[in-house]
């Protein structure tokens, strides 16, 4: 069976708030080259980090990353 | 703006990838090859392979670990930073395992002593794990 690929909505999501990728690092206290691979889809987050993402964004989990 | 300044960053990291890798294996040939009389080591010779130890060491600290002298920032060590670094630690072990094989291999042909394969198996993994690790967080300044 074919793995399902993460989705992610994180630069919309950011981008709504409008706030850098280097302000979003910042309130999650992570670098912004995590923030830009995790947009780009190169890196998958932690639990921890996609629930923090969440909480400072004012969104559910599942409305910042998805099954493909 | 940005854009220049992120170019920049990538050809500052591939600049100081390419010289830490051109330094350490010049400093493990060299080292290799010197002409070190067995069990009288001249001072120079000390010197010289306590350096290139301790050059490797920093080296595959710098890209395996978070060790660092100055005061550690979080966000520097972060998870995707972590994450490289097990990734660089397995480049670095691989290449040394490639290179204690092809070292194995050679030396049924030709004859070579620990002190020269030691240094060249040090620069070989140290070398690995630094330029897996420059290209892993490279990659992070792509252009989102």
């Amino acid at each position: 069976m074919k793995q399902p690929r993460l989705g992610v909505r994180l630069k919309e999501a950011r981008q709504e708030k409008g706030w850098t990728q280097a302000e979003l690092a910042e309130r999650v206290s992570v670098s912004r080259k995590t923030i830009n691979t995790v947009e780009n889809g190169v890196f998958i987050p932690s639990t921890l980090l996609a629930l923090n993402l969440a909480r400072v964004l004012g969104a559910k989990v599942e409305d910042l990353f998805y099954l493909d | 703006m940005s854009k220049p300044r992120s170019r920049a960053d990538r050809r500052r990291r591939a600049v100081i990838a390419s010289a830490a890798v051109l330094v350490i294996i010049a400093g493990g040939v060299i080292t290799s090859t010197s002409a070190i009389e067995m069990g009288h080591p001249r001072n120079v010779d000390l010197v010289r392979t306590a350096g290139f130890m301790l050059l490797t060491l920093v080296i595959a600290l710098r890209a395996t670990t978070g060790f660092t002298l100055l005061k550690p920032d979080a966000a520097m060590n972060d998870e995707l930073t972590r994450a490289n670094r097990a990734s660089a630690g397995r480049a670095g072990f691989w290449a040394m395992m490639i290179g204690a094989w092809l070292a194995l291999g050679a030396a049924l042909y030709v004859p070579i002593t620990l002190l020269e394969a030691a240094p060249l198996l040090l620069a070989i993994g140290a070398a690995g794990a630094a330029l897996r690790f420059s290209v892993l967080e490279a990659r992070g300044d792509e252009a989102a």
